[in-house]
């Protein structure tokens, strides 16, 4: 049960750290946080129902979070080249 | 061996893009066309053994997957849209001298995502197959160099990179809840499923851009590339709306819960929002993508009569699918043969004067646009009849009035454009670009079928029944 | 499990004084700030160059390949933990095919980043 209040705790920080943030880095640090956070959960749960299920899940979530942190680093370097910074307040040249 | 046979259809796609990626990494004075034409070969075989596959019948996989006949249609539907993406493309990328291999695998891998989104049972399934395609639309989004598709691209990620962590939270929930992934298990806990359904529709809503979660839509579909922004509205738009009808089906066999008049409120909340916004934009690709929320919401309802008549919802749904991609793909398509050089033209004064410079450009792009807005007889008519006879007959009137009312004000933003070209001030300093035979082909498969669905729907909705 | 209660005074106080202290000087002292103040110390030499250097684009491609492949593996292990059990079961060749092919896909992966050069460090391509 406690890992469970962990993970939503961790959880809750992903989401106030995507919408307080400006810096992109720090943005997508706290989407992987999110993610890991469900990782958490589910290792939790595999425990409680006592069956595996929920531990394989991570391992394919860990590589797709990892995908997933390639190509976003990869938006946010094309980004910097472009504007010289990953302030995500520069980026609003499209209709708000 | 015969389970290989089945999941042919899938298995198609990343093989030809692999070895398409190979090949133009390997040999690069490959030309485009050659790639494009690799592609589309690949995408023709897909369609080809998926309806032999829909012929042959369901098969499960062993693992969380079904290969049945929502599964077959999804991907012959899904090639359609992916070959179409694809040849709309040519003279826009080649113009902009942009790198072929990576754009045509990129497609491809989001074809077979879509398939995965179309044949789990699974929530794993499901979400790899989601994040297939969501990888692939992001690094599409800024795939040109300049600002706008970056922003696109960044704005595009953030966003569906929550939606996925909020979506498989809501995973995680459900496995504590059922102690399975299946989407079919049954709940232990209660509370924990209540919470496991609202992280999870929030996450899906999410991707098909459904009202409180659509705010990144406009800015994504405006900012993208043309050709991109059409496979968006039509390919991911797709796959997304098979998943959901996947989710929605497989947890409301395994639950009392209702969640109907969640579904109504999302729906007609939908519709309303895109219509409403859509109203007085100057951007057409902009008001395209409006368009694409609006028509969203009135893909919701076969969602709510899924809970009475699944085969009726089933059939519904794929035929409104089908006749959006097309009409969609269309209007963009229309866009994009006008965009020249390396400037895309989508603004109101842009087609102003169209219908002379170009009557049989300006004919077709009227014919998309009313197809869009569901006059008859076009494709759109018969996708809106069906789908609100469909709810009608299980008594949804009040959501059937709301989308009709909600049809009468789309009319005046589709025939804004219209009236543009045909009165429009006439505008002297641009020529038109010279014939694109790619383009062009396009549009008339997709005029054509248009029509066909709008006269002739019965054979194509007797396969859809099934 | 009494006899931890000083400690735990103690800590309570060294608290209390020490957030005592940062608040009294921080309604008391209210620093100004200047330029000189908000700048990098150096040893009273002018700033030279801005602390931020731009590190070269290839360290960030390569260390996404780094990332990507190293996480693929993991993949693996439940693959190599099962494969014994699997052998005995009888279905030693398709576990090994499915090890191959997975391995397979990131060959092809590994094929395609060498030929579009971005492992390829010198004369800048």
């Amino acid at each position: 049960m406690e890992y469970i209040v962990l993970s939503v705790i961790i959880f809750c920080i992903g989401v106030a750290g995507i919408l307080l943030r400006r810096n992109l880095i720090i943005i997508l640090m706290s989407v992987e946080l999110m993610l890991s956070a469900s990782n958490i959960s589910f290792v939790a749960f595999s425990k409680m129902h006592g069956n595996l299920d929920g531990q394989a899940v991570v391992l394919l979530l860990y590589v797709l979070a990892a995908c997933e942190a390639a190509v976003g680093l990869a938006i946010i370097v094309g980004l910097f080249r472009l504007k010289g910074s990953v302030d995500i307040q520069l980026f609003r040249d499209l209709k708000k | 061996m015969n389970i290989l046979i089945q999941s042919l259809p899938l298995l198609i796609m990343p093989a030809v893009a692999a070895f398409i990626l190979l090949i133009g990494a390997m040999w690069r004075r490959i030309s485009g066309e050659s790639l494009l034409i690799m592609a589309v070969a690949g995408l023709v075989a897909a369609l080809f053994f998926g309806w032999q596959g829909f012929l042959a019948g369901t098969a499960s996989f062993p693992a969380d997957i079904i290969f049945d006949k929502i599964f077959y249609l999804t991907v012959i539907i899904i090639a359609i849209a992916l070959a179409l993406a694809m040849l709309v493309s040519y003279n826009y990328l080649a113009e902009r001298k942009l790198p072929w291999p990576e754009y045509l695998a990129l497609l491809l891998f989001a074809g077979f995502g879509a398939g995965l989104m179309a044949a789990g049972t699974d929530f794993i399934v499901l979400f790899i197959g989601l994040e297939t395609i969501s990888i692939a639309a992001y690094v599409l989004a800024g795939y040109t160099r300049d600002g706008s598709s970056k922003e696109a691209s960044i704005k595009y990620f953030l966003m569906g990179a929550f939606a996925s962590a909020v979506l498989l939270f809501g995973i995680a929930f459900f496995y504590g809840a059922t102690g399975s992934v299946l989407l079919s298990a049954a709940p232990i806990n209660k509370l924990l499923m209540v919470l496991a359904l609202a992280l999870i529709i929030s996450g899906a809503a999410f991707k098909v851009a459904a009202f409180p979660f659509q705010w990144w839509t406009p800015d994504v579909y405006e900012g993208s590339p043309l050709p991109v922004t059409a496979f968006f509205a039509t390919a991911v738009k797709a796959a997304a709306f098979i998943m959901l009808f996947r989710i929605v089906a497989g947890i409301s066999g395994g639950l009392g819960l209702k969640f109907e008049s969640l579904l109504i409120a999302l729906s007609v909340a939908t519709m309303t929002f895109g219509n409403l916004a859509a109203l007085f934009q100057e951007n057409i690709k902009r008001m395209l993508a409006y368009s694409s929320i609006a028509h969203a919401g009135y893909m919701l309802i076969a969602f709510v009569v899924l809970g009475k008549d699944a085969n009726l919802a089933g059939a519904a749904l794929l035929f409104y699918i089908l006749a959006y991609i097309v009409m969609s793909m269309g209007a963009f398509g229309v866009l994009i043969y006008l965009s020249g050089g390396e400037k895309e033209f989508c603004n109101m004064p842009d087609v102003a004067g169209l219908g002379r410079r170009s009557p049989w450009l300006a004919a077709v792009f009227g014919l998309f646009l009313l197809s869009l807005a569901g006059f008859p007889p076009t494709a759109g008519f018969v996708a809106k009849f069906y789908l609100f006879k469909s709810a009608m007959a299980h008594g949804y009137v009040l959501l059937v009035i709301a989308a009709v009312i909600n049809s009468l004000i789309s009319v005046y933003y589709y025939m804004r454009p219209v009236v543009a070209m045909y009165f429009g001030e006439f505008q002297q300093e641009r020529s038109l670009p010279k014939i694109r035979y790619s383009v062009a082909g396009v549009l008339i498969f997709c005029a054509i079928f248009v029509i066909i669905l709008g006269l002739a729907p019965a054979t194509i909705l007797a396969i859809l029944s099934h | 499990m009494l006899s931890y209660v000083p400690v735990l005074i103690l800590f309570i106080f060294a608290l209390l004084l020490g957030g005592a202290f940062v608040f009294l000087s921080y309604f008391l002292g209210r620093p100004k700030k200047t330029t000189t103040k908000l700048n990098p110390y150096e040893c009273g030499v002018e700033q030279a160059t801005l602390p931020r250097i731009p590190v070269n684009i290839k360290f960030f491609a390569v260390a996404l390949m780094f990332l990507l492949f190293d996480v693929e593996v993991a993949l693996l292990y439940p693959w190599a933990a099962y494969f014994k059990s699997m052998v005995s079961e009888g279905l030693g060749t398709f576990v090994l095919i499915e090890g191959l092919i997975f391995i397979g896909i990131l060959f092809v992966a590994l094929v395609y980043i060498f030929r579009t050069g971005i492992l390829h460090w010198e004369n800048g391509k």
